[in-house]
């Protein structure tokens, strides 16, 4: 169980307050509520290249890394398609420290051309570095695109393509700032040892002052029902073949997500789940097979990877896959292996969950989410599902028109 | 109202005393005489339990791969129960097994929720003390070895990694050492085996359980790992290892290109082997490093990254083993800046033997390490992993509050002496991986 308060400042500033007693540190995590899928088609990777920006400076606090550094404190920040976040840790005596500089960038950041020049060179670097210099960096770049035509999970949080972070000007940098950095945009949450009394007079004292403003966020276009498979075929300079099959699923606040979760993990988490166990030891068609869901907020991805033995034909492991996914679907499944991910679960987010910075992301994540309660509730969610339900969800999910097939061959 | 512009940042860390959490363990001994070190946190429900073996690292196999492999396999089957029972049983309590290997020791770590404790005792000990290691399990495993293998020979980061070792400690030196694809071929269950029995046994092994411990858990680790049944006194042990103390020769600076065609960025890694962490100017030699790259404010990150925008990310790091220790900077840069940003580094390395550390910029850096060491002890799970190395080295359970002390009190002198003791440009070898038309 996860305690926290919740109040929300005049101008629209969410706060959280987790008190931990057990930690000589505070962490104070924000999340803005812009990503990747608000971002223009033409314009893509811009959310991640602000963020960025955001490591600039503003206009009290000419070094934002610099302050953190000189306090003992540590902090990064990471954008995904739904929202972008910015986390610190700090000795608790430096709470106050760490809300100055964090209200000062939400209100006046420095944005000059010269800074913007250089995280341009960093992001490409960063996008070469991820992305183009690894074997199979491209992949999901192909997955997007292929499972998605309308909503814009279909580009990648780096970006669509370099030229669009090159083409990146001033402009935009300050048009996107103004509209989405704004404290009606923001959660924030502050974990460790302290009073709710003082998070609430300091939250006032520094975030207060910053004007609420109207927010235009673009339309999304909500992915039209796949009816026809779709198939890919790509040729790499890499040394193995692999297929990556997904299936359209459901939002994350959706009962289905949950079901989509353990289904994923019935197949293949832990040593003793079944595709590798099928797969990858009984009929030894891959190295590495994978299930998993995408995660994120809007419909997401179901997906099955699969990283091909030497020797087997791409046909006879396309089709062990969905032999497995038949059987998942038709096949009753035992009690004792639902329990089983049931479980696991459960460690899985206990684990998660031991440092007050990790509560911290969570709270404001559950808060963007529109149900912060729910934190609390997420291992009796998935307690309550039962197994007809989820094979009913894999019958409707698991069939070929629904299926994207990416296959990836070695030159 | 509050007034931005005058607010005054108080930092209290390096003129307060700092407490640190004890990393002093409660020690308890096993009835065979395993030695027992644990870290209690009530508030949590779950538990880390390590089994620590402290020889059965890289350096002393027989064969290639074989320590890790050994490491990794060891709960693919015993003589009761099959890989998939076993995995299944673990799987189903929600436990994780976490396995590592380093150049000198291994480790088995199992994180699990208190109240399966009871379940899971016997599955580890089926683990630690009856593995073994199928034929069939094995050819699984090396399969999907080879293909990482190739994998990683289009990784110029990988590449430069090990082939730096290859230049720092010499192509057949045991620091050194680089297996082909060849060598998965020439191994077998048997060297596993032996391997197993040399250094997976009751005489090497430590214990470092953290988290909600209690009385029963204490004893149930006796009752299936406190018995003399797994000595293994090597009787039926045919294979030789090769125990002697490793020497470390002195090695010429050297430099080094790897072509990969395909490659969009270089990789480079410029460093060279120095004082292990038992030296008296290690901690020091620590918050040079630091002061260089070891965090965002550093001067290869301000320059290279933050001003020149050559890399994603440079950082430069220390390492220590028992008896030697390792200095490196690494960064996947531009390709066609590749030159430019070596060049960087060396000034930037360079820099501190010649001019002193500003005292602001020192106690910035003194700020963050103290900050990053109370981070890196918060919570019980922390506290162990970070006591592994005073176990590993024998170093006394105060360690890190001297470090926290020579943190607080070097000074620019003493950093200057260390950067023209141990940093010299001379020194230093380096590597690049990349597409060679580009980045020469």
């Amino acid at each position: 169980m996860i305690h926290y308060e919740k109040f929300i400042l005049d101008n629209g500033l969410r706060v959280i307050v987790h008190k931990d007693e057990s930690t000589p540190l505070v962490a104070v995590n924000i999340l803005y509520g812009v990503g990747a899928k608000h971002e223009n088609e033409d314009k893509t990777g811009f959310a991640h290249l602000f963020e960025h920006l955001m490591f600039g400076g503003s206009k009290n606090v000419p070094d934002f890394d610099d302050i953190i550094e000189k306090i003992g404190g540590e902090n990064n920040a990471f954008t995904n398609n739904d929202y972008t976040n910015y986390y610190l840790t700090v000795p608790n005596n430096q709470l106050e420290t760490a809300l100055w500089v964090e209200s000062d960038r939400m209100a006046y950041l420095n944005m000059s051309q010269e800074s913007l020049d250089v995280q341009k060179n960093v992001v490409i670097e960063e996008y070469k570095q991820r992305y183009l210099n690894q074997p199979y960096g491209d992949v999901w770049m192909l997955i997007r695109e292929q499972a998605y035509t309308k909503h814009p999970y279909r580009w990648s949080t780096i970006g669509k393509d370099i030229s669009h972070i090159e083409d990146a000007n001033l402009d935009d940098v300050k048009h996107f700032y103004k509209n989405y950095y704004n404290p009606n945009n923001a959660i924030l949450c502050v974990a460790g040892n302290v009073e709710s009394s003082n998070v609430k007079a300091l939250c006032e004292k520094w975030f207060s002052e910053i004007p609420k403003k109207d927010i235009v966020f673009p339309i999304i276009e909500k992915e039209p029902l796949q009816v026809k498979p779709r198939r890919l075929e790509v040729k790499r300079d890499v040394p193995q073949s692999a297929i990556y099959i997904s299936f359209p699923m459901s939002s994350r606040l959706e009962k289905e997500y949950y079901a989509f979760d353990l289904l994923s993990d019935i197949l293949s988490n832990g040593r003793s789940s079944r595709l590798y166990n099928a797969l990858v030891k009984d009929k030894e068609i891959f190295t590495e097979v994978n299930a998993f869901i995408s995660g994120d907020i809007d419909d997401g991805l179901f997906m099955v990877t699969g990283k091909y033995r030497e020797n087997v034909s791409i046909e006879e492991g396309e089709k062990a896959i969905w032999e497995e996914l038949r059987k998942i679907a038709y096949e009753k499944i035992q009690e004792q292996e639902f329990e089983k991910v049931k479980n696991k679960f459960e460690s899985t987010m206990t684990f998660s969950q031991l440092k007050a910075l990790d509560r911290a992301m969570n709270l404001c994540y559950f808060e963007y989410l529109g149900n912060i309660d729910q934190i609390n509730k997420e291992v009796d969610l998935y307690h309550e599902l039962d197994i007809d339900f989820i094979q009913e969800l894999a019958k409707k999910t698991f069939v070929e028109e629904k299926s994207n097939t990416l296959l990836y061959l070695s030159k | 109202m509050n007034n931005r512009e005058t607010f005054e940042i108080k930092s209290d860390l390096l003129n307060g005393d700092i407490v640190l959490p004890s990393l002093s363990p409660r020690i308890s001994k096993l009835d065979n005489g395993i030695d027992v070190y644990a870290f209690e946190n009530k508030d949590m429900e779950v538990i880390k339990l390590e089994f620590f073996f402290r020889n059965a690292g890289t350096i002393y196999q027989n064969k290639i791969y074989s320590s890790i492999i050994t490491n990794n396999q060891i709960s693919e089957g015993s003589s009761k129960h099959k890989s998939f029972e076993i995995a299944n049983a673990i799987d189903f309590h929600g436990a994780f097994i976490e396995k590592t290997v380093d150049k000198e020791t291994s480790s088995i770590n199992f994180y699990f929720l208190k109240k399966y404790q009871d379940n899971l005792l016997p599955w580890f000990e089926e683990i630690i003390k009856d593995a073994i290691f199928p034929e069939y399990e094995l050819n699984i495993y090396i399969q999907k070895l080879k293909q990482q293998y190739l994998v990683n020979q289009m990784k110029t980061d990988y590449l430069s990694r090990i082939k730096f070792n290859e230049m720092i400690f010499g192509e057949n030196h045991p620091f050194g050492v680089i297996g082909i694809l060849d060598d998965y071929d020439k191994l077998s269950r048997e060297d596993l085996i032996a391997f197993y029995h040399k250094f997976y046994n009751s005489n090497e092994c430590s214990i470092i359980v953290a988290g909600d411990i209690n009385g029963e858990l204490l004893s149930l680790i006796n009752k299936y790992f406190g018995k003399n049944d797994w000595q293994r006194d090597n009787k039926d042990n045919q294979t030789n290892f090769d125990l002697k103390p490793i020497i470390f020769d002195s090695i010429k600076p050297s430099s080094k290109l790897i072509n990969l065609e395909q490659a969009v960025q270089a990789s480079i890694r410029i460093g060279k082997t120095t004082i292990s962490s038992k030296h008296d100017d290690f901690m020091g030699l620590n918050v040079l490093n630091c002061l260089l790259g070891g965090y965002f404010g550093s001067r290869l990150m301000s320059n290279i990254r933050e001003d020149k925008g050559y890399t994603y990310g440079i950082g430069s790091a220390l390492y220590s083993y028992k008896d030697i220790g390792m200095f490196y900077v690494t960064a996947d840069v531009k390709a066609d800046k590749c030159q430019n940003a070596i060049d960087e580094v060396y000034k930037e390395i360079d820099s501190f033997s010649k001019e002193l550390v500003q005292i602001d910029e020192l106690n910035a850096v003194k700020n963050f390490m103290i900050g990053s060491t109370l981070r890196s002890l918060d919570g019980s799970l922390e506290i162990s992993d970070r006591f592994r190395p005073l176990l590993k080295y024998g170093f006394d359970y105060d360690y890190y509050q001297k470090y926290i002390n020579t943190i607080k009190t070097i000074d620019s002198e003493t950093i200057i002496n260390l950067a023209k003791n141990y940093l010299s440009k001379d020194s230093m070898s380096e590597i690049r991986v990349g597409n060679e038309t580009i980045i020469q």
